[in-house]
Parts: C-alpha cells; sequence; structure tokens
C-alpha cells in the first residue's frame, strides 16, 4: 500500500496547493510598485494590466481544484461554512482574492484610473492575498489527521508560496518591462528555498515514525528523502536560471542611459527595494517616450534637481528584446520551482493518514 | 436524543452478515461500505522453559460502522454543512448540499465516509434513521446471527453495555467522542500487549 493512489485521486488538489499560493505572493509583489508609489502613469498602467498573468495562475489552480467536486452545483452552499470549516474559509478568502484583483484588473484599463483607489484596492487585496495563503496552508490542519496538522506543515505551504511567489513576480515585471530589483526577487526564493527543504527534512523526521492501524508513513511514501532530494534539484535550478536570466538581460539597455539603468535594474535604489523617494522619482527615460513632464533624455546629464521632478520614467529600462529574453528565462526558472513545489505537495497528500483506520 | 450502536467484540465470529446486509439494504457498490469487520490479532505460540508451547497469541473481530460520533470530524470540515446531526444524533449526508470534495472521508478516523463518485456525493452510514423512525433496528442489527449487534438511545447504551469504545485498531474515542459500547473481547484483558503485538489481519477486505 502506497499513498500514491491517493495523492493521485487528490490530482487537482495538488495543482491548485502548487498555483494558487504561488500565483497569490507573485501578485503581492507585483503590485507592491503600484502600491508604494513607484510605479507611476504609464508603467503603472502596464503593470496593472499585467497583474493578470499572476492572477490567472492562481484562477487556474482555483478551476482545477474546483474539478474534484462531485457536485459543484451546490458550491454556493460553501460560503455557508466560513469561520466554520477550514475548506470554507479557504475558498471565501480565494474569492475575496480573486473577486478584488478582477476588478482591479478590470479598473486598470479606466482612462483615467484614480491613483487613490487603485493603491485602496491592492491593499484589500494584499490583505486578501495573505488571508488566503494562510487560510491554504492550514485547510487540512484538522486534528484527526494526524500526518497534515504538524506545526511544520503551513510553514513549508508558506515557504512554497516565497519560492514560486517572486519568480512568477519577475516573469510579470520583465513582461511590463518593469526594473524590478531583481537580485533581490531571486535572493528571496533562494533563501526561502533553503529554509523549504531544511523543513521538508525536519517534517520528513517528524512524520517518520507516524502509523495508523493500516499503514506507516513509510509505507505511504516510499524513499521520502529522494522526493525531497528532486524538490531541492528542482527548485535550485529555477533559482540558478533566474539569477542567470538577471545577469543577461540587466545588461541590456538601449540608448545612452545604459550605465544607470543597469545600475538601476540591478540594485539598491530601484523599484521595490528603493529606499528614497526622490529616487523613486528619479528619472532616466530609456527605451521609452519621454512624458511632457519627464526631462530627463537620454545621454544627457541629469540635474538632481531635474531628476526629483521629473516622473518615473526611469523603471522602464528593458529594452523590447531584453525584456523578452527576460520573459523567457524567468518563465523557466518559475516553472521549475513549481514542478519542485508540485512534487512536495503530491508527496503532501501521499502522507494522509488519520487516527485509527483512515487512510 | 442521540442513538449509538453496541458491538459485543466477545461474541462477534466476523461472519460478515452485517455488512453484506447493510450494502444490500443500501443497494452499495463493491468499493463502498457502510460497515466493515475488522480481524485483529497478533501474538505468537512459542516453547516455554518446560518444553511446552505457551501461547500469546490472539485475535478477535469487531464490526465498524459510523459511530455518530459527539464531536464528529466529518460534520466539523464539512464546508456546505451537508454533513450534519439530525434529530436522533444521528450524522448523515444531505444530497442536495453536498459537493463532493471528500474532506469528510479524509478527516473520519473510522474511515465511515466515503465519496459516491457517480453520484457526486458523500455516502455514509445514517443508523438506517428511516428504519428507526418506524420503530425498526439498523438492518445491521437485525441481520446478525449471533446478535452481537444493538442500537439504542446513548444513555440506555451506556447503561446496558457501558462506555468502552477505545479497542484497537479504534482510534482513542477522545478524538472524536463515538456513541459507542463495546463489550471487550478477552484479549483485551491485556489491552499493552493487544497494542503491541497486534494488527488488522484482514487489510484487503477493507474498502
Amino acid at each position: 500500500m502506497t499513498g500514491f493512489a491517493t495523492a493521485f485521486g487528490e490530482i487537482t488538489l495538488v495543482l491548485f496547493t502548487t498555483l494558487a499560493p504561488s500565483g497569490a505572493a507573485a501578485y503581492l509583489i507585483m503590485g507592491l510598485p503600484v502600491l508604494t508609489g513607484r510605479a507611476t502613469g504609464e508603467d503603472a498602467r502596464r503593470l496593472n494590466r499585467l497583474t493578470c498573468l499572476p492572477l490567472l495562475i492562481a484562477m487556474a489552480g482555483l478551476i482545477a481544484s474546483a474539478t474534484h467536486l462531485g457536485n459543484p452545483a451546490n458550491a454556493l452552499y460553501v460560503f455557508t461554512g466560513a469561520g466554520r470549516s477550514p475548506l470554507s474559509t479557504e475558498v471565501c478568502c480565494a474569492v475575496a482574492f480573486l473577486a478584488l484583483a478582477g476588478i482591479f484588473w478590470l479598473y486598470s484599463f479606466a482612462e483615467e484610473p484614480r491613483r487613490w483607489l487603485q493603491r485602496a484596492l491592492l491593499g484589500a487585496i494584499d490583505v486578501s492575498i495573505v488571508a488566503f495563503v494562510a487560510a491554504v496552508a492550514y485547510a487540512y490542519d484538522v486534528d484527526t489527521i494526524i500526518t497534515w496538522s504538524l506545526p511544520l506543515v503551513p510553514v513549508a505551504l508558506v515557504l512554497n508560496a516565497l519560492v514560486g511567489g517572486p519568480l512568477i513576480a519577475l516573469v510579470g515585471f520583465a513582461a511590463a518591462r518593469w526594473a524590478a530589483p531583481w537580485r533581490l526577487l531571486v535572493a528571496l526564493p533562494a533563501v526561502a528555498a533553503v529554509a523549504n527543504a531544511a523543513v521538508y527534512v525536519v517534517l520528513g523526521g517528524d512524520l517518520a515514525p507516524l502509523a495508523n492501524e493500516l499503514a506507516s508513513v513509510s509505507q505511504l511514501v516510499p524513499a521520502y528523502p529522494v522526493w525531497v532530494a528532486a524538490f531541492v534539484v528542482l527548485v535550485f535550478a529555477g533559482v540558478v536560471v533566474a539569477w542567470r536570466t538577471g545577469r543577461r538581460t540587466a545588461g541590456m539597455k538601449e540608448g545612452a542611459g545604459h550605465k544607470r539603468a543597469a545600475a538601476f535594474a540591478s540594485g539598491a535604489p530601484a523599484g521595490i527595494g528603493a529606499s528614497s523617494p526622490a529616487t523613486a522619482k528619479a528619472t532616466a527615460a530609456v527605451g521609452t517616450e519621454a512624458t511632457a513632464k519627464a526631462t530627463a533624455e537620454v545621454g544627457t546629464e541629469v540635474t538632481a534637481k531635474a531628476t526629483a521632478k521629473a516622473t518615473a520614467k526611469v523603471a522602464v529600462c528593458f529594452s523590447r528584446r531584453a525584456g523578452r529574453r527576460a520573459v523567457v528565462g524567468y518563465s523557466a526558472a518559475a516553472l521549475l520551482a513549481l514542478a519542485g513545489i508540485f512534487i512536495m505537495r503530491f508527496v503532501f497528500y501521499m502522507t494522509h493518514l488519520t487516527l485509527g483506520l483512515g487512510v | 436524543m442521540q442513538y449509538g450502536f453496541h458491538v459485543d467484540a466477545r461474541r462477534c465470529t466476523g461472519c460478515k452478515t452485517c455488512a453484506l446486509a447493510c450494502t444490500d439494504f443500501h443497494d452499495l457498490s463493491p468499493d463502498i461500505a457502510f460497515r466493515q469487520v475488522y480481524e485483529y490479532g497478533g501474538g505468537a505460540w512459542s516453547r516455554g522453559a518446560d518444553g511446552l508451547p505457551v501461547g500469546s497469541a490472539f485475535a478477535y473481530y469487531l464490526s465498524v460502522a459510523c459511530n455518530h460520533c459527539g464531536n464528529p470530524a466529518c460534520v466539523r470540515v464539512c464546508p456546505t454543512g451537508a454533513m450534519h446531526k439530525d434529530e436522533r444524533g444521528l450524522v448523515s449526508v444531505d444530497a442536495d448540499r453536498c459537493i463532493g470534495c471528500g474532506y469528510c472521508a479524509l478527516s473520519c478516523p473510522y474511515r465511515a465516509p466515503k465519496v459516491d463518485r457517480a453520484a457526486g456525493h458523500s455516502a455514509k452510514c445514517d443508523g438506517c434513521t428511516r428504519r428507526v423512525a418506524e420503530g425498526l433496528a439498523p438492518v445491521c442489527v437485525e441481520a446478525c446471527p449471533r446478535r452481537a449487534l444493538d442500537f439504542l438511545p446513548a444513555d440506555e447504551l451506556r447503561e446496558r453495555y457501558g462506555d468502552e469504545a477505545d479497542l484497537p485498531p479504534l482510534p482513542p474515542a477522545s478524538a472524536t467522542a463515538p456513541n459507542l459500547a463495546i463489550t471487550l473481547p478477552p484479549a483485551a484483558s491485556d489491552l499493552q500487549a493487544v497494542r503491541e503485538r497486534g494488527c488488522v489481519l484482514n487489510p484487503r477486505e477493507i474498502v
């Protein structure tokens, strides 16, 4: 007896718990430049529209999970169990996130969207995302399921989201040609992956002695270390691919503002990680059309005063070609990481074991 | 009002008539069973110092269905409220609310609820609630040739049969407060030995 049949029977939930938390985390990250006011104007418009990417990934997971229902026609009753049933709470959080994100996306097509409204919506979406990821993490925390009610189980899922989310966000940023601090967004999943692997190793130790009257974890999940090794290989391959993509595309700028843009993209003052408001407003209209307010021109020196006054054009420093290459590279990285997460989510369902007789 | 089952593990011979009657009465497919009989045993024979064989082997049968728990995990986790306790305290599925997510089946430590994929909803022992409403016993109780099963209001059940519900392979009664009274088999006089040496001997029969 192995847990393969159980996990295969719940394959749509494996897919859901792989895609949705990472997609939600990516959405949160992609919304930060607009939420913090670092992206405005055309940059914000492009970023806002591309939030559909993590949204679609999260929705794909949710739709996949719905396919395992025997009778979706009764699905509206799920809302009656919010707060009582962990599954209801999870679905309510998911619907709140998807509904708010859908409204935000539609509003991004408004000709003159109100910034305060967009930022307020993003704030609400971020709250729903945090609630959603927490709800997914605790969805199967039932005291009778001895292998799923361990303290490290929700930690592993949150770390999954921190591994997959930034890599998906990098795809979105590249598609929007927004110079996100890629080093930070590669370092975050790298650190999360190390923590996640450590959690899986410790969790393996917690799981190993567990058994009920019909099966033991070692029977249900033969060769647990091999599954963890596959996770480590895939996730770190994703991180390496993302790093190489970042290095290769960070230097591919258009025009004479290459150095400034490269420095911006690779480093400290840009995008999410920026610390100075003046820097955030600084411009280097590389590869973009200058707006009426944008004063910095390619190949000219920009004074500190002019820089502070100029609108945020600096972020768009990818050339279209570099953007395409970055999208492809980061997509490969995200797919590798998601494949690793998928494996460990599959293992999670393989371990299903209750007190007494449930397998 | 709360009903519960009694199982006499001294009388049960593991004939499975109860399971057969249940399956037939509810017209269940082969991959779904509301009541199942566990054969539990262990130990061995060895030769003692005087050269005579000494036996520690034991075996008993336990007929298990839904125990219509006081704190049912399946009801707690059900997202739609389809899994509920009715007016007799029997845990039943409201097919008009159930979405067939299977969360009840995943969480029950007695393996009671099943997901009927063909019907699109969960299915489980409802204590033959319609028969009980007519003043009849559940069909498994009526079918048992050894009269090893009984079904009574919980207080009467406790009064007549006691409140023992902890016997391998069942989970600890503290987990879900089952409305179950077991008359323990002789082997249970040394429960520690039973727990250490015993195992389910017919796992391939279990659905």
